[in-house]
C-alpha cells in the first residue's frame, strides 16, 4: 500500500460550479478543487467518495456521482436528511465547500467491459451509480447489454429525470418502479418494489456484472433475487453505507466483521460478505 | 515473542540503587514532562510525575493505559476562522515526553496502536505524540488477579521496543537500554554494570511471576472458534448483563474507535474540529441516517468482544487483546470476555 504523507484528515476548498435541484430533497452539486493540480484534474472512479466539510457544521461522506470532467469537475448529488446535507442546500454557485478523497473502492467497471451490465438502485443508491451509467453511455461499444431497473419511493423520488432520455438515447435500457403513487401523480411504469421488476431483465448469470445500490434491506432482497436466478455471489456487487467519520480506516466507525467499508469498500463483491457477519445481505 | 522476555535485545544494562529511580525520573524530566502511573482516588492512572514517590509501579491494572498519552481522549484536529477563510490550521505540537511505568502488555498494545495509526493513511496526530514519547517500560514480577498476559504472549517480560526496560530487583532496579536515547539518559544515574546475577534473577523473577497466572485464555484458533460460536446461547447472557457503558473500551489499551465533530464559538466564527474516544458498546456508535446498524445492546456488545479476539486477526494479523484484565476489571457487570471465550473450550458453560 502506498502511504500518503499529508495530513489526511484535512481538507481542501472546492468551489460550486453548479447546482441542480434533482427532487424536494436531493440535489446535484457540481464543484472543483480551488487549489493546486486537482484544481485542473481531479482523478477517481465511480463508487468512490468523498468527506465533504462545511466548517462549525461537520462532515459527511457523500460519493462522487459522475465520472471526473474534463476541467478537474465532479458532482455530488446529496439528499438532505441531516446537519451537513441540509446546511448544503443553503449554497450558491461560487460558494466553497471543503473535501478531501477520493476513498473507497470503485465499481468493478474495468471487469464489465465487453460483458454484460445489470444496474439495480433504489433512492438515492443511483447517485453511486450515475457514474458508471455515464461511462456505459459514452463508450458503448465497450460494453454488452445495459440495463438499469431503478426504483423509489414516489414519482416526485426518482433521481436524474432529466437525463433519463440521454441514457436510453446511449444505450441503456431503463425500468422505472416506484413504491408507491400519490393521487393525482402521473406515472406509466410499474408500481411496487424493485424486486417485482426483475424478471424484466435480461441480463443472464455467467455473462456479465451486477451492481446493486440502495437501502441494505431493499440490497438484500436483490441479492437473494439474484441468487435464486442463478447470478453467481463473485458477480453481483453491492455498496454499503456505514457511518464514517474518518474515511480512512481509523475512526473504526463502518466496521462490520473484520472489515473496514470506507476502505474495503463501499463497493464489495457478494462473494466478500457472504458469510460474514454485521450486514442484512 | 515477548513474555518471558529472557532476550530483551538491549544495548546497555545497569543496575540502579534504589535512590536510583528518583534520580532516572528527575533525568527524563529534563526532557520534558513524565508520565507514569498515579493513585488517584483509589484507582491508578497515568498523571505528570515529579520524582519516584509520586509513583506507583505495583502491578495493578491502571484504569488508563498509555492509550490516553498517544491517541488522546480528546483531541483538536484542525482550528478553522471565518477571518482566515476557514482555512484550517493543526495544532501546534507537543514536544518531547516520557512515559515510565509501561506494563509490557501495554507495550504490545502501544505496538497495536502503531499498526492501526500507520496504515495506508498514517495518522499525523498520533504519529507526533508517538515519536515524541520515550517509552521507559517495566517488568512485572507479580501478576493481578485479571491478568493474562502469559496467555497472550504479551507478558510479564518485554522482549523489545523500549527505550528503557527497569526490573525491580531485591536491592535496586535493573535498567536495560533498548535505544541511544535510553542510553544517554541512562548516563544521568547513578548505576553500575549488569552482572549475570542479575540478569538471572530478572529472569527468575520474571518465570516466577508468570508461574503465578491465575487466568487463561487458549489463543490457538480462536478466531476460528469465535466463529463457530457466533450464535451460542452464552451472548444471549451477556447481553442482558451488559449496561452498554463503554467502560471496556475507554480502558482498553487497543480501542482505537472515534468520534469527530465541529465545536464552534459562540459567535460562530471559530471552529474547533476535534475528535472523542467513543465505542462500539455505545447506543449510537453505527447510527446513521434512517436507522442503526447495531440497535441491539448485545450485538454492540458482540462487535466489541469479536473485534478484539475474531476480527482483529484478519485485520492486523494480531489479535487485539493484550490480555491487561482491564475491561472486567472495571466492567460494572463483571462481564469477562476471556472467561466468556475460555468457557467454549470446556463445551460451553458460561463464566
Ligand atoms: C460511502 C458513503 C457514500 C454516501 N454517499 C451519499 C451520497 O452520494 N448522497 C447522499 O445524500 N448521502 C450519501 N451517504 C450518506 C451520507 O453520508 C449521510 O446522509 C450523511 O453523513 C448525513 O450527515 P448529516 O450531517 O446530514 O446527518 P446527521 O444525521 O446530522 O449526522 C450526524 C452524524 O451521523 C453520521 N451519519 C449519519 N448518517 C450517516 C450515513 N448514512 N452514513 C454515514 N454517516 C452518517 C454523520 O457522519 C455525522 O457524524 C453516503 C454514505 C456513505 C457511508
Ligand atoms: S461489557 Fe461491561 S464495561 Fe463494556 S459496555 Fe458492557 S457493561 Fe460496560
Ligand atoms: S480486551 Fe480487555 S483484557 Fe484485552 S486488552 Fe482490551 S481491556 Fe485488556
Amino acid at each position: 500500500m502506498s502511504r500518503h504523507a499529508a495530513n489526511p484528515l484535512k481538507p481542501e476548498p472546492a468551489v460550486i460550479k453548479a447546482i441542480r435541484q434533482e427532487t424536494y430533497d436531493t440535489t446535484t452539486y457540481t464543484m472543483g478543487f480551488r487549489e493546486g493540480e486537482r484544481a485542473n484534474r481531479f482523478s477517481f472512479e465511480p463508487g468512490q467518495f468523498n468527506m465533504l466539510t462545511l466548517w462549525g457544521i461537520g462532515e459527511a461522506a457523500i460519493s462522487l456521482s459522475s465520472l471526473p470532467g474534463g476541467n478537474g469537475t465532479f458532482d455530488h448529488t446529496v439528499r438532505s436528511v441531516g446537519d451537513v446535507t441540509n446546511a448544503l442546500r443553503r449554497l450558491k454557485v461560487g460558494d466553497t465547500v471543503w473535501a478531501r478523497g477520493p476513498y473507497g473502492t470503485p465499481w468493478p467497471l474495468k471487469e464489465a467491459r465487453g460483458r454484460d451490465l445489470l444496474i439495480i438502485a433504489g433512492g438515492i443508491g443511483l447517485a453511486p451509480l450515475r457514474g458508471v451509467i455515464q461511462a456505459v453511455t459514452s463508450r458503448r461499444s465497450d460494453f454488452g447489454k445495459a440495463e438499469l431497473l431503478y426504483g423509489a419511493r414516489t414519482p416526485a423520488d426518482l433521481l436524474y429525470t432529466t437525463e433519463f432520455d440521454d441514457w436510453r438515447r446511449g444505450g441503456l435500457s431503463l425500468t422505472l418502479t416506484v413504491d408507491a403513487v400519490p393521487e393525482g401523480a402521473r406515472w406509466e411504469h410499474n408500481v411496487g418494489v424493485v424486486t417485482t421488476v426483475m424478471d424484466r431483465a435480461t441480463v443472464r448469470p455467467g455473462g456479465g456484472v451486477v451492481m446493486v445500490c440502495g437501502p441494505e434491506i431493499m440490497m438484500k432482497f436483490v441479492v437473494k433475487e439474484l441468487l435464486a436466478r442463478g447470478f453467481r455471489p463473485g458477480e453481483i456487487f453491492v455498496s454499503l453505507e456505514r457511518r464514517m467519520e474518518c474515511g480512512v480506516r481509523v475512526c473504526g466507525r463502518c466496521q462490520f466483521d473484520g472489515r473496514f467499508v470506507c476502505r474495503d469498500g463501499p463497493v464489495l463483491p457478494y462473494s466478500d460478505i457472504k458469510g460474514r457477519v454485521g450486514t442484512m445481505l | 515473542m515477548d513474555g518471558l522476555g529472557e532476550r530483551a535485545t538491549a544495548l546497555e544494562r545497569r543496575v540502579m540503587p534504589e535512590e536510583g529511580l528518583d534520580q532516572l525520573v528527575r533525568a527524563l524530566a529534563r526532557r520534558g514532562p513524565v508520565y507514569g502511573p498515579v493513585r488517584q482516588d483509589g484507582a491508578t492512572v497515568y498523571g505528570e510525575v515529579e520524582g519516584a514517590q509520586d509513583l506507583d509501579l505495583r502491578c495493578t491494572p491502571f484504569t488508563y493505559s498509555p492509550k490516553a498519552l498517544l491517541h488522546r481522549p480528546r483531541q483538536v484536529l484542525f482550528r478553522a476562522e471565518r477571518a482566515e477563510g476557514f482555512v484550517p490550521r493543526e495544532p501546534e505540537e507537543d514536544g518531547r515526553m516520557s512515559i515510565i511505568g509501561v506494563r509490557p502488555c501495554d507495550m504490545s498494545a502501544i505496538a497495536a496502536l502503531d499498526q492501526v495509526f500507520s496504515q495506508e493513511y498514517p495518522d499525523p496526530y498520533y504519529q507526533r505524540r508517538r515519536q515524541n514519547a520515550l517509552l521507559a517500560a517495566v517488568n512485572c514480577v507479580e501478576m493481578a488477579e485479571h491478568c493474562f498476559c502469559t496467555s497472550m504472549g504479551t507478558g510479564p517480560g518485554l522482549a523489545a521496543g523500549f527505550d528503557l526496560l527497569l526490573t525491580r530487583l531485591e536491592h535496586g532496579w535493573l535498567v536495560e537500554a533498548g535505544t541511544e536515547e535510553g542510553c544517554a539518559v541512562l548516563k544521568e544515574v547513578e548505576s553500575r554494570t549488569a552482572t549475570d546475577r542479575d540478569l538471572q534473577e530478572k529472569e527468575e523473577l520474571i518465570r516466577k511471576a508468570a508461574a503465578g497466572a491465575k487466568k487463561q485464555l487458549q489463543t490457538e484458533g480462536l478466531p476460528g472458534l469465535m466463529r463457530d460460536r457466533f450464535e451460542d446461547p452464552v451472548w444471549k447472557e451477556r447481553r442482558e448483563e451488559c449496561l452498554g457503558c463503554a467502560n471496556c473500551t475507554s480502558v482498553c489499551p487497543t480501542c482505537f474507535c472515534y468520534d469527530a465533530y465541529d465545536v464552534v464559538n459562540v459567535k460562530g466564527d471559530k471552529v474547533e474540529r476535534t475528535r472523542c474516544w467513543t465505542g462500539c458498546p455505545v447506543v449510537d456508535f453505527a447510527r446513521v441516517h434512517g436507522g442503526n446498524f447495531r440497535s441491539d445492546r448485545g450485538e454492540r456488545f458482540k462487535q466489541f468482544a469479536y473485534h478484539k479476539l475474531c476480527y482483529w486477526k484478519d485485520q492486523f494479523d494480531r489479535l487485539g487483546c493484550v490480555g491487561c484484565g482491564r475491561c472486567m476489571t472495571w466492567c460494572p457487570a463483571k462481564i469477562d470476555i476471556a472467561e466468556t471465550a475460555q468457557s467454549f473450550r470446556r463445551g460451553g458453560e458460561a463464566r
